[in-house]
């Protein structure tokens, strides 16, 4: 079984940095804003479908 | 937060069970649902149930008059979330109790687009039918998931420092029972997608598409099952539902791979797993010993002497003790009954003691026996 999460509605932290336009120089400074943010939403919605 | 010397020597008994070491006695893990402790505390579901404030007082009142490990509160629903969501699966009843409908909010003719993404399908589909908030689109249901959102982190967050402190505060142990939460594929399916009447057909009518729609959800469970703090003491707590209200055939087939390899990427993530035996799960003991090994498995029912004969070597055992006892018998019967189950299961370690359902309202409990009980736990379950 395939345990490789993928969705069209979620960004991964390199989509988040193609999305955004991010420079790879700003890469290990977005973890916290960009990628935890997504993560956090992500962990939203499971609550609320539990 | 500098960790006081009982609360260190408290979470020392749960880090020595997770280990496999023995304890230095039973740990005893009962806490109850801040609907008990708003309650005991003199409050209401109708109107303090909405306050943090007075749901952190009503914690610390119950943490500090009863005698468990750990801080007596929990709070796994929040009623203020639910009301600015317009919540359709969570509704308080005419008391301020927060009720679970069955609820079906994915259509059978939906399962491909939910297999072929589901965390898509979710928004799309599933979250205008759960929330009414959502379901009016534009402006109203931006504002609403933006609401949710911050209502959600902040009382998380609120919740997780208060709790921490009131353990500290009391000597008890920081660890709970969830550092998150997450169900288990089938259940997630059954529960808030298909609702459990449905799903019961569907694995007649189409049980291909509820094995594709089972193995869409795992990474999805995964993912939010281990979260960066995750670890084999702050473990994920997995309520189980369906499994023993199918013919095993169908739970073998649609139940049980996707659990398997759930608790199994829990494991090789270094993620402890809590699971909430929801029913009896008897005819099923056999498959749990295929799960990793040191799994905490609270029982709601069963034979506690055949329970742990079969799984107690391999897993925690915890629950197994009713509830309802302290309700309708004397003190004395209810410290039998707690002598009874921990000459049963305390040998040998790989035991917590706990209930084998969690306290919900005040009237669930005479508060005297509840008290005896645990004292006589604490006393009782040293090795």
């Amino acid at each position: 079984m395939n345990n490789e999460f993928n969705s069209e509605y979620y960004d991964s932290f390199i989509e988040a940095m193609q999305k955004y336009e991010i420079p790879e120089s700003a890469f290990p400074f977005t973890g916290e804003t960009f990628q935890g943010i997504e993560e956090m939403f992500f962990g939203f919605t499971m609550f609320l479908i539990s | 937060m500098e960790l006081s010397q009982e609360t260190q020597k408290k979470n020392q008994l749960f880090e020595n069970l997770y280990d496999g070491k023995m304890p230095e006695r039973v740990p005893v893990f009962v806490n109850a649902d801040n609907a008990f402790c708003l309650e005991y505390a003199g409050f209401g579901l109708l109107s303090e149930q909405y306050s943090m404030e007075k749901n952190i007082e009503a914690f610390n009142k119950a943490t500090e008059d009863f005698n468990s490990d750990v801080c007596f509160g929990a709070m796994i629903r929040i009623p203020h979330l639910y009301k600015i969501l317009g919540a359709r699966n969570f509704v308080p009843g005419s008391d301020g109790f927060i009720q679970h409908p069955e609820i079906e909010t994915l259509r059978e003719d939906e399962y491909d687009e939910f297999i072929a993404d589901p965390y898509k399908t979710i928004w799309e589909k599933v979250m205008p039918r759960l929330y009414s908030e959502i379901e009016k689109g534009g402006f109203v249901s931006h504002k609403a998931v933006t609401k949710a959102f911050f209502t959600f982190y902040a009382t998380m967050s609120q919740m997780g420092s208060a709790c921490a402190e009131i353990s500290n505060k009391h000597g008890k142990s920081t660890y709970t029972t969830a550092s998150t939460s997450c169900a288990v594929p089938y259940d997630m399916l059954s529960d808030h997608l298909r609702s459990f009447s449905e799903c019961s057909k569907d694995i007649r009518r189409r049980p291909e598409k509820v094995m594709a729609a089972c193995e869409a959800i795992l990474p999805m469970a995964v993912k939010a099952s281990i979260l960066p703090n995750s670890n084999r003491y702050n473990r994920t707590f997995n309520p189980l539902h369906m499994g023993p209200y199918m013919r095993e055939k169908d739970f073998q087939r649609f139940y049980w791979p996707t659990f398997k390899a759930y608790v199994e990427a829990l494991d090789e993530a270094g993620v402890g797993v809590n699971i909430f035996m929801e029913q009896d799960w008897t005819r099923y003991l056999d498959y749990l010993n295929e799960l990793p090994k040191g799994c905490l498995m609270f029982f709601e029912y069963g034979d506690p002497k055949v329970i742990k004969e079969k799984v107690g070597k391999r897993h925690i055992i915890s629950g197994l003790y009713p509830m309802s006892i302290l309700k309708t018998e004397t003190e004395q019967v209810c410290i039998d009954k707690a002598k009874e189950i921990m000459d049963i299961l305390a040998p040998g370690g790989n035991y917590m003691f706990g209930f084998d359902k969690g306290i919900l309202r005040l009237k669930d409990v005479n508060v005297n026996n509840l008290k005896a009980v645990l004292n006589f736990a604490q006393e009782y379950g040293k090795y």
